[in-house]
């Protein structure tokens, strides 16, 4: 806050400061006139000194050429360069010369003294009186001083010289005395400021000491007055000022008086009053406080609930909406508050999508409170449809008459939509359920037909007829073992029936495959030495089918497919959701349309598909069987630029050639071989085709079957070597439990499981059942005679 | 007045010291020769090599290494046969006298200033018909001084071996020789070739290369003489072939290594030293049949 000046302030304030003004400018006046003429003094001397060096410079010069004229002569003479030099040399030690230049008669230089001789022969410039006396002509430059002078024996020429005389050296001494001068001046002007400061200090202090006695004498009486006006303001109404003289103050000190006595009585009767009317406002206050805190109340309950809230008068207008009721109607309370609810709270019923009665207007009709369990669509004011049950109930007063309504409903639209999920999924597993069984029906029939196709070949040469459309018939059935497998993983997305592959072969294999009679084209850069993978052939082949079609299909006018592949080691800080180790690294590539970012991560989602006709299950089965390989799979798309899928699949702890035989190589053996399988076409196949390859084939329908031929060839000398059993046997004992009965007999025992559910995890953990090798269905005599050798070459583990 | 009698006396002493003190060196100790007038600097200057051999001749029986100075190529051709030097650092002239004269073996070649040999160039105005040597007969030639072998020595000889009288310029030039004068410095020769006052002038290739190109452009170069070694160090007979090898092994190493470096350019600004070749004693020959026509 500004301090307040007192009128005694004011006054030697005012006083003080037009003293000063005019003592200031009575000192400047003094001031401005000194140092005008201490400048001009100043630079008078500075003047007279520059002019007293210059005359003594000129002396010495011209003294000093004289000299250099006379020793120049004779060694001039003598064409003595070497000495001439030398005497540049020394002059130059001891005399600001900035340049020394001898010429010959003709005026042409013949040294400058310097090793260089940059100036030799050039034309020395001389005045008409340097040519003709023998007197030394100087003049005043730029750089300082020159002197040229005739240099001669005898009035006969011998030549000239010229030297430039650094000026620094005299300018360095007039800068000097200059500064002498000043330094002189200064400390006079130092002085006469510091007598003339303590002068007007002391001038300065009397003028204040005086003017607070003055102006004292006259503002006080009127201070007192300032005071005691200041203390009844304040309150202190017992306050009176005291009169000590009878002229003007003395009577405003009287009046001042009487003023205060009259203001005293009148602040008492307001006080009593005013005592009053506080009482009433503090009772208003506490009841307006209370009212407050019910509305609040009210508020936070109906901004807290799940529900929309929405009351309505007895007319059916919109009184009271919660921010959940906001939310359903798509209105705000201040864009709703006393519209017609049907305005508001639009109802269509789900199964014949017609406009609802309003139950509002039937609560206030009945009197009875209606409840909707959740058959209702509300549309809200931007259009958006949501589920939503409701119900609704009339407010009545104290005396039980109805004031209105109160509208609850809740959103029920993500509820619908799990049920509607829950009811697919079920329709999904039956079929996925029915595909499976039929897929292991024709699984079974499939190997009837492809193990005769591959006996019918051992019986035909190659060269024949015979043998190419058996060839062309095997390859079908091999087409419908595919289809089958496929069927089954896409109805369960069973575990993978792992064997050692070259995942080379099977990325060539399927891309030939797809895109044959395609405009689109495949490129291929695979690392040579590939690590094999573990896998399920058929399920990766599936993988990679899924991603070469959807390619294809992302490339309706042509374009290349690259497949790229090469080995990786994952690190444990790798950022993939993998497990450390080595892996096979896939990825294709597309240049298709790409996919959008909306869908980019929802491709892998069940169900979800942008084709007019896909199921959508295409991509979520490729995950799956990714992820039961214990692979990763991820995507990158750009719009207009193409989509790549990167696949990561463990590599085989084993070489590709410890690969079990696929290649058409049929091992021959000895031995006795006991077959389970309840399809008697089956049993004759496998019988057939182990005579084939010379062993001795029993055959079992069941287990119970199985076990005891078993045990009998036990006991006998003649066990079997091998013993091939189906998996399942409808209404009877299964490979899983009759291979637990064989163990128990012979611990040793080699078993073969077999069976057309190639996504059962027996068969793909088969080891930790107790089976010695797998067989799926269909096998071919090659397949068959292969994995028996093996598991007769290898020991029982 | 002091300081002047104590610089006498310091002078005296080294000079008594140079000159007596080898005849009375002990065995084991090697003296390294060499000619100037001024010892005291000559002796400051050599010592480096003097302490680079002794430090590194020990093993071979040698307790000290000494710098002695002549004042003239004859004492030193006295201190030789009297086997006060070993080793003598000197220009080709020198030392094809002390071998002629005292059997000292030339061995190794000295490179001074970066140069190994040097021409003798004779030089005339631009503008002047002069060709070649033969023309300068009545005509009058500038060299340096009278100690000068490359500014005199040499060019005396050339002129001579083509048959010139070569005499000093007295009053007018004479017709039938080439007349001389001594200008004091090389740059003394060619101002007085450029001012008419000398018709040519001759020094070494060295001194012309130093020369400002604006006087290299005033003058012309008619004849340069063979090239001849610039410094050669020769070796006493009596010195044995084990210590022969030592020394030369020692000296040729010298500019490989950083305090050999500092004591051979401490030594009249030596580069490096090399074996001689054969070229190299072809080219002392030379020397000689030129010393043969200016006796």
């Amino acid at each position: 806050m500004r301090a307040k000046l007192t009128l005694s302030k004011k006054y030697s304030l005012w006083f003080s400061v037009m003293s000063l003004a005019i003592l200031i400018l009575v000192m400047l006046s003094v001031f401005a006139v000194l140092w005008k003429g201490a400048d001009t003094l100043r630079y008078t001397l500075r003047d007279a000194t520059r002019e007293a060096f210059e005359n003594t410079q000129q002396t010495t010069i011209h003294n000093l050429s004289e000299y250099v004229r006379l020793q120049l002569a004779p060694l001039l003479y003598q064409t003595d360069v070497e000495k001439i030099n030398k005497l540049i040399r020394n002059l130059g030690k001891g005399m600001p010369i900035s340049s020394f230049r001898v010429a010959d008669a003709a005026g042409k230089v013949l040294t400058d003294g310097t090793k260089e001789n940059r100036s030799f022969g050039m034309a020395l410039p001389f005045s008409e009186q340097t040519l003709k006396t023998d007197s030394v002509l100087i003049e005043k430059t730029k750089e300082g001083f020159r002197a040229t002078f005739w240099i001669g024996i005898e009035g006969s020429t011998i030549g000239y010289g010229e030297i430039i005389f650094s000026g620094e050296p005299l300018q360095k001494a007039i800068v000097q005395a200059e500064n002498a001068v000043v330094s002189i001046w200064q400390g006079y002007t130092k002085k006469f400021l510091t007598i003339t400061l303590i002068g007007v200090l002391g001038i300065a202090l009397l003028t204040i000491v005086l003017s607070i006695v003055i102006s004292r004498t006259y503002a006080l009486p009127l201070m007192k007055l300032r005071d005691a006006t200041t203390k009844i303001a304040l309150g202190n109404l017992q306050y009176r000022v005291e009169v000590s003289s009878d002229d003007e103050i003395g009577e405003l000190a009287g009046s001042f008086n009487k003023m205060v006595e009259e203001l005293q009585k009148r602040t008492e009767e307001l006080e009593e009053t005013n005592e009053a009317l506080q009482g009433e406002i503090q009772e208003r206050t506490l009841m307006g406080k209370a009212l407050a805190v019910e509305k609040e109340r009210l508020a936070v309950t109906l901004h807290s609930i799940g529900d929309g809230v929405i009351t309505t008068d007895m007319e059916g207008r919109v009184m009271l909406m919660n921010p959940v009721a906001e939310r359903l109607t798509g209105f705000l309370w201040r864009e709703a508050s006393e519209k017609p609810i049907g305005d508001i709270f639009r109802i269509y019923s789900e199964e014949t999508n017609e406009p609802t009665a309003d139950p509002v207007s039937i609560v206030l009709k009945s009197g009875m409170g209606i409840d909707s369990p959740g058959d209702t669509t509300i549309v809200g004011k931007s259009g958006i449809r949501l589920s939503i049950a409701h119900s609704c109930a009339p407010i009545r007063d104290s005396e039980g008459a109805i004031i209105g309504t109160v509208l609850v409903c809740r959103d029920i639209t993500e509820r619908r939509r799990l049920e509607k999920e829950l009811l697919k999924a079920h329709k999904l597993e039956s079929v996925g359920i029915l595909a499976g069984g039929i897929a292991h029906d024709f699984n079974n029939l499939l190997t009837g037909i492809m193990g005769n196709i591959s006996l019918a070949k051992l019986y035909t040469t190659e060269e024949s007829d015979t043998y190419e459309w058996l060839e062309e018939a095997e390859k079908a059935t091999l087409r419908a073992t595919d289809l089958t497998r496929q069927l089954l993983t896409f109805s369960k997305g069973g575990a993978p029936v792992k064997k050692t592959v070259s995942i080379r072969e099977l990325i060539m294999d399927s891309c030939r495959f797809v895109l044959r009679g395609s405009n689109v084209k495949c490129e291929f850069s695979l690392s040579p030495e590939l690590w094999s993978t573990d896998a399920d052939q058929g399920q990766i082949n599936q993988v990679l089918q899924n991603l070469i079609i959807n390619a294809d299909q992302a490339m309706l006018e042509g374009g290349a497919i690259t497949l790229s592949a090469e080995n990786i080691v994952v690190g444990p800080e790798s950022g993939l959701p993998l497990k450390a180790g080595k892996y096979v690294k896939l990825r294709i590539k597309d240049e298709g349309v790409g996919i959008s970012k909306e869908h980019l991560p929802k491709i892998f989602d069940p169900y979800f598909t942008t084709k007019e006709k896909g199921e959508g299950l295409g991509l979520a089965t490729t995950y799956s069987i990714i992820k039961n390989h214990h692979g990763h799979i991820s995507v990158e798309s750009a719009m207009g630029v193409g989509t790549t899928f990167t696949l990561y699949l463990p590599a085989s702890e084993e070489a590709a050639s410890r690969a079990r035989n696929t290649g058409g190589e049929v091992f021959s053996g000895k031995g006795n071989i006991l077959v389970m399988d309840d399809d008697p076409t089956i049993q004759a196949l496998a019988r057939a085709m182990l005579n084939k390859l010379g062993y001795d084939a029993v055959v079992a329908s069941n287990g119970d079957e199985a076990i005891a031929l078993f045990r009998s060839a036990w006991e006998s000398d003649r066990p079997f070597d091998a013993v091939l059993m189906d998996l399942t046997i409808p209404g009877g004992m299964g490979g899983k439990e009759a291979i637990k009965h064989l163990i128990s007999i012979n611990r040793q025992v080699k078993a073969i499981v077999s069976s057309g559910y190639s996504h059962d995890p027996i068969m793909a953990n088969y080891q930790d059942y107790g089976f010695s090798g797998v067989a799926a269905k269909p096998y071919t005599i090659e397949s068959l005679s292969s994995e028996i050798h093996t598991v007769l070459e290898h020991p029982a583990s | 007045m002091a300081a002047m009698g104590k610089a006498r006396l310091i002078y005296c002493l080294i000079v008594f010291s140079t000159t007596f003190f080898p005849v009375f060196a002990g065995a084991g100790n090697l003296k390294i020769g060499v000619i100037s007038n001024k010892p005291v600097d000559m002796i400051k200057n050599c010592n480096p090599m003097a302490r680079y051999l002794e430090c590194r001749l020990k093993g071979l029986g040698i307790t000290g290494v000494k710098v002695v100075v002549a004042k003239d190529i004859p004492e030193m051709v006295q201190w030789v046969k009297k086997e006060v030097v070993d080793i003598v650092f000197e220009t080709a002239f020198a030392t094809v006298v002390m071998r002629e004269e005292a059997g000292m073996i030339p061995k190794l070649l000295v490179w001074k200033k970066g140069v190994k040999q040097y021409v003798t160039l004779f030089f005339v105005r631009n503008d002047s018909p002069m060709t070649n040597l033969k023309d300068l007969a009545g005509k009058t030639l500038a060299f340096e001084s009278p100690n000068s072998t490359s500014a005199y020595l040499i060019p005396k000889a050339e002129l001579r071996l083509l048959g010139l009288t070569v005499i000093p310029l007295e009053g007018r030039a004479r017709k039938n020789a080439v007349n001389y004068v001594f200008a004091g410095r090389d740059i003394n020769q060619t101002f007085q070739v450029i001012q008419k006052k000398a018709d040519a002038g001759a020094f070494n290739s060295n001194d012309w290369d130093e020369l400002p190109e604006k006087i290299k452009a005033e003058l012309k170069i008619i004849h340069e003489s063979k090239p001849i070694i610039r410094f050669i160090a020769s070796f006493h007979p009596s010195l044995s072939g084990k210590l022969q090898e030592a020394l030369i092994n020692h000296l040729v190493q010298m500019d490989k290594e950083p305090d050999g470096i500092k004591a051979l350019q401490s030594a009249s600004r030596i580069s490096k030293i090399e074996r001689l070749t054969d070229e190299d004693l072809k080219s002392l020959d030379y020397v000689k049949n030129l010393m043969k026509v200016i006796e």
